[in-house]
């Protein structure tokens, strides 16, 4: 089972695409959204779905192979974070009209996180044993890293990008979010302690101070209800489009701009650069549900008391129950949500010395809801025809604060019947583990020592090349220019359009 | 070199520094959970009391010392009127004559003129004649020989018209208001002729006056009576002719008889009676208590009465008074009075309520009855009514339903048996624990609550059994405890224990025992000589005797043992790779200690699993007082791992033995308090492999 679960885990990291930093080239239709000022190539197009995942541990897993619960111990940090995205492009439409291209796209976004404290991943691992395997009586935990953060929104784009000059292009776009469902969790203070009684009888103490957040556009989401109670209510709340319609309308929305340009600094060098998410960050102060449970429980047994009825052991767990109710106090308080924009920013310097081959390097920070990253990467483009597209990215962190590994990146779209591309990416090939025998999986594997993250990406596009990108193609193929001639000839014509 | 040969090259080199790779086994992986960790379960507290809640027998001692308590309530319960009862009582009738009666004082008078005697005067002849001529004057009387004039005139008596005489007197005084001396005879006749009373004056001066008596014994007389004169004669007065000798004639000068009786007792006749008692007698009323042997000196009443109805065929209506003179001493007596018509019945009560009586009055019978006083008296209307002596007057006495508020005397002796009855003693645990526990300082406890003065002497018969296994308590016999003559009305609250210094109690009540057997007698005045004869009851009064067993627990217990068993069924489908621990800690400040011992059993009968806890770990015991000074502690550790696990769930028989003894194998007599206390601390263990 456990090796299982391995294979599974690393033939998905395997089968994976998505690299975020290879947006920005040209084809893609997620270009838009990351510079609306993107030389993106692309005339008309229809976004089928397209989805990206990505999750990734804020510790490699090589580090943690072995025995997991000691290496957790080892680590400098106090926590294991685990960062989780899904991006799910659901319809997207543009058009060229001269120098001037217009899209529409809307994208719902999950983000997820979760921080667990070291020491209550290696206590769930080891309980109260110490290194000689024995139970300590004197046990003391400290678990109070603990974090969850829950994020479901949606956006929709629209974008307008002008061609200056023969130069720049310069793109913006409105987007519009809105919020359907946050929550969040954060312990301030965790612990379990076991003191010895003697005798081998021991008393616990759990003492927890814990923040809990809710919000929901979603009125069928009623945290007061029983967990089978929500999802039973959920599932009615999806039937019922008239209501989701309704709740969706009066859920919170923000609106931000998007900027970007591109700027040809001759005919083989140019810089793009963007920022993302220009607009307020607004609270939601009052417009969720937050508590702070705090909870001190001693716990030395179920007292029975032969004089007393109400302590008979058939009300043993009913009692513990009702402990830890009387023990445990959660206070409503008023939440801030403090929700900002989806926000990037991000410049780079490309290079395309020929038609087929483009070179680029940048610099991005991104911010999700639950993740900051910065990188700089380096990419290459090959395009050989209209209808294959390869790029390779290497990417290297700049910040380790959240763990995240270098990484190299690929990325194929070719079209697969006229005018339909698919592409597929994959953020951290370099990754990849394999085993050391294909015909026996449980031999040994080989995988990266960065290998702490599983990033895939995937869509089918309807798209017809614009007029300048049709053209230098065809010219090049027609008359057998080289590739950087038909580069010229297509910023040639590029610019007279 | 061209810009594809450039770029893969490119791409090669990113490949190349990014591929450094770790080997990953997954042998190497250790990642499932193998948490070791312990709990507490929890703490269980309870003193003797929680485990033996007081009640059904159980009740604590001042000390803080169980005793067990049964109660057979009342064995023995009667009141007073259980010891005397009073039968119907006999009517009493009495009767008497009216006998002799007294009748009132009578008198008459009479007077004779001188002219009418003159006229009876015949010698001399001219007397008449010659007196007629001297009325007014001065004149000599001449003197008158004897003589007889005869009826001269009648008189009439008041107060009856005829009456026979048992005796009395008729008295007769003359009065001579003639002018000369006489001397007569004078005799009162009936209108027969029979001669009722004669008197004889003799020279009676003129002027003067003389009383004659006669009895009337024997006399019977009729009225009115005639006045016959005879032997009249007088000298007369004067010397004719010296006129200064002359006296003065009146004819109308009378001699005057005066008549009056006296004392006059009659037996029959029409006469006027006087008031008076014609009755006055005592009558002896019996309890009709004789051949019960109950002796009663003096009873004080509660309720009834003596009914007294009365049938007279006097002629006068008469008055009853009735008293009980020996009732009430130095106070009002009983007492009541009937009034009766003439010729007719009456009747009437003596409310004997409240009465303190006397009953030891008659010498030759100083028990169990008392005098009735009855005087009867006729009431005078004034009128003559016919009277007889024989008349009489029927008294009858009639004693309703009595009861009494006290009794004094001799209740007789008898014996009243304890009706035989069993018991099942509620120990049925005890029992079930085979072995023995001997309790130390049992004791049998007879209490009574006795307000009637008489000594009752108790032979009690109680036997325990066990299957079939007598054992006698045998018990001295003794005298209940009883009020003596100065606490009369007072209830005793007292007993008699019965212990091992005067019977066979300790084996008695050593366990097991699963029932007890009693009856008895019980018998007063048995022995006088020692006890006497005053018995005493108020009507209050009772007697309840309940009977205790007190059983302080106080024991020695060993070979204490109690098994069961169970069949079972257990799954196996549960973690075979865990290792649990449960921990028992006791704190026991009992004088016991326990043991328990659960054995698992396949089909065939082999055992597949054993272990063994002390459960409880005997405190020091103080031999003096048998008291825990310190507590025993015992620390178990039941570990159960895979292999313990499987041989357990192999089982289809469960079996639990305990095995307990009191301190020191049941060697020093031990005391079980109900704080003494157990604290039992439960924690668990695990480890997951």
């Amino acid at each position: 089972m456990k090796k299982s679960m391995i294979l599974v885990g690393l033939l998905a990291t395997l089968t994976a695409f998505a690299q975020p930093g290879l947006n920005t080239m040209s084809g893609h239709v997620a270009a838009f959204g990351d510079n609306p000022g993107a030389n993106t190539g692309i005339g008309y197009f229809v976004a089928m779905p397209n989805m990206m995942v990505n999750a990734e541990l804020s510790q490699t897993i090589p580090s943690l192979w072995g025995d997991v619960a000691h290496n957790i111990s080892l680590m400098d940090a106090h926590s294991l974070d685990l960062h989780g995205q899904m991006d799910l492009d659901a319809f997207g439409a543009g058009i060229t009209v001269g120098k001037h291209k217009f899209w529409i796209t809307s994208q719902t976004q999950l983000d997820l996180h979760a921080q667990l404290d070291k020491d209550l991943l290696v206590f769930v691992q080891r309980g109260m044993l110490d290194d000689q395997g024995n139970i300590d009586p004197n046990y003391t935990g400290d678990f109070s890293f603990n974090q969850f953060g829950l994020y479901l929104g949606s956006h929709l784009n629209l974008g307008w990008q002008a061609q200056l000059s023969s130069k720049l292009r310069l793109g913006i776009a409105h987007r519009r979010s809105t919020t359907v469902f946050a929550a969040r969790a954060k312990t301030n203070a965790f612990t379990f302690n076991s003191t010895d009684l003697g005798n081998n009888i021991n008393a616990v103490n759990v003492n927890l101070d814990a923040d809990l957040g809710y919000y929901s556009s979603a009125y069928a989401l009623n945290p007061d209800s029983s967990m089978q109670g929500m999802l039973s209510d959920f599932r009615s709340w999806l039937g019922d489009h008239s209501r989701v319609r309704e709740d969706m309308s009066n859920a919170f929305n923000q609106s931000s701009w998007d900027f970007g340009l591109t700027y040809d600094l001759n005919s083989e060098w140019s810089v793009t650069a963007s920022y993302l998410g220009l607009g307020p960050t607004v609270d939601l102060k009052n417009s969720g549900l937050g508590y702070q449970v705090q909870a001190d429980l001693d716990y030395d047994g179920f007292d029975y008391d032969l004089s007393d009825s109400a302590t008979h052991p058939q009300f043993y767990f009913a009692d513990l129950q009702q402990y830890v109710g009387d023990s445990v106090f959660a206070d409503g308080v008023s939440p801030s949500w403090l929700i900002s924009p989806y926000r990037g920013s991000h410049v780079g310097l490309v290079w395309q010395p020929a038609l087929s081959h483009t070179v680029s390097v940048d610099f991005w920070e991104r911010v999700r809801r639950f993740q900051r990253t910065q990188t700089v990467g380096v990419n290459y483009q090959f395009q050989p025809t209209r209808g294959l597209q390869c790029a390779v990215g290497y990417r290297q962190p700049i910040n380790y604060s959240d763990g995240r590994m270098p990484s190299l990146s690929v990325r194929m779209q070719f079209r697969v019947l006229p005018w339909v591309f698919v592409n597929m990416s994959m953020a951290n090939v370099s990754m990849v583990a394999y085993p050391t025998d294909w015909s026996d999986y449980n031999q040994p594997w080989m995988a990266s020592h960065h290998l702490n993250r599983a990033n895939i990406s995937a869509g089918v596009t309807m798209m017809i090349w614009d007029k300048s990108t049709r053209e230098a193609y065809r010219n090049r193929s027609a008359n057998g220019k080289s590739d950087k001639a038909a580069r010229r000839e297509a910023k040639k014509a590029s610019r007279k359009l | 070199m061209n810009i594809t040969r450039l770029s893969f090259m490119f791409v090669a080199g990113l490949l190349t520094l990014s591929c450094q790779r770790a080997q990953l086994d997954p042998d190497d992986l250790v990642i499932g959970p193998q948490p070791g960790i312990r709990l507490p379960i929890g703490h269980v507290s309870m003193t003797m009391e929680d485990v033996l809640p007081v009640g059904n027998g159980l009740s604590i001692q001042g000390d803080g010392t169980y005793q067990f308590v049964m109660n057979l309530d009342s064995i023995i319960n009667f009141d007073v009127s259980d010891l005397v009862t009073y039968p119907s009582q006999t009517n009493v009738n009495t009767s008497f004559k009216m006998g002799l009666i007294e009748v009132p004082n009578v008198s008459a008078s009479q007077g004779i003129s001188l002219g009418t005697i003159s006229s009876y005067v015949t010698n001399p002849s001219n007397f008449d004649s010659l007196l007629t001529a001297s009325h007014g004057t001065n004149s000599v009387f001449p003197a008158v020989p004897t003589q007889n004039p005869g009826n001269v005139a009648s008189v009439s008596l008041s107060n009856f018209s005829q009456a026979s005489f048992d005796s009395g007197t008729l008295d007769m005084t003359l009065v001579n208001d003639y002018p000369v001396t006489v001397s007569l005879t004078v005799a009162l006749k009936n209108s027969g002729g029979s001669t009722v009373a004669s008197y004889t004056f003799s020279n009676v001066l003129a002027g003067d006056s003389s009383t004659q008596s006669s009895s009337l014994a024997g006399v019977t007389m009729t009225n009115p009576l005639d006045v016959e004169i005879t032997n009249f004669t007088s000298p007369g007065a004067g010397t004719p002719g010296v006129p200064s000798s002359y006296v003065y004639i009146d004819t109308s000068d009378v001699l005057s008889l005066n008549i009056e009786g006296q004392n006059m007792l009659i037996y029959s006749g029409q006469a006027q009676v006087t008031t008076q008692t014609v009755v006055d007698d005592v009558q002896q009323v019996d309890l009709n208590l004789s051949g019960t042997g109950i002796e009663l000196e003096e009873i004080k009443f509660a309720t009834g009465a003596i009914n007294v109805s009365v049938n007279s065929s006097l002629p006068e209506a008469l008055s009853i008074a009735l008293s009980l003179p020996s009732s009430n001493p130095g106070g009002t007596p009983v007492q009541t009075t009937i009034s009766v018509p003439a010729s007719g019945t009456s009747s009437g009560s003596l409310n004997l309520a409240q009465a303190v009586v006397d009953l030891t009055q008659d010498i030759l019978q100083p028990f169990n009855q008392f005098p009735v006083h009855y005087q009867a008296t006729i009431q005078s209307s004034g009128q003559v009514v016919a009277i007889d002596s024989s008349q009489g007057v029927t008294v009858n006495m009639t004693i309703g339903t009595i009861d009494h508020e006290h009794v004094k005397g001799y209740f007789g002796s008898d014996t009243l048996s304890i009706p035989s009855d069993t018991v099942d003693l509620p120990v049925d645990l005890l029992n079930e624990l085979g072995g023995t526990i001997s309790f130390t300082e049992p004791s049998v406890t007879f209490a009574v609550n006795n307000g009637v003065g008489l000594p009752i002497s108790v032979a009690l018969d109680m036997n325990s059994y066990y299957q079939g296994q007598g054992t006698s308590l045998n018990a001295q016999e003794f005298i209940m405890p009883h009020p003596n003559m100065n606490q009369m009305g007072v209830q005793i609250v007292d007993s008699v224990v019965i212990d091992k210094n005067n019977s066979n109690i300790v084996p008695f009540l050593t366990m097991p025992k699963s029932e007890i057997a009693y009856g008895g007698q019980a018998i007063w005045n048995k022995d006088t000589t020692v006890t006497g004869r005053e018995n005493f009851a108020m009507a209050t009064s009772s007697l309840m005797a309940d009977v205790l067993f007190d059983l302080p627990f106080i024991f020695t217990a060993s070979g204490l043992s109690w098994v069961d068993s169970v069949e079972v069924n257990l799954s196996n489908d549960i973690i075979d790779s865990a290792t649990a621990t449960l921990f028992v800690n006791t704190t026991s400040w009992l004088p016991l200690d326990a043991q328990l011992t659960l054995a698992a059993y396949d089909s065939v009968g082999v055992m597949t699993y054993q272990t063994q806890v002390v459960l409880l770990q005997s405190g020091t015991v103080n031999p003096g007082t048998g008291i825990v000074s310190a507590p025993g502690i015992a620390v178990n550790a039941i570990t159960m791992d895979a292999l313990d696990y499987d041989a357990f769930t192999r089982a289809s028989v469960l079996e639990i033995t305990a095995t307990m003894e009191s301190s020191q194998q049941g060697a020093v007599p031990v005391k079980l308090l109900t704080h003494s206390a157990v604290e039992v601390a439960l924690g668990l263990e695990i480890k997951i492999q």
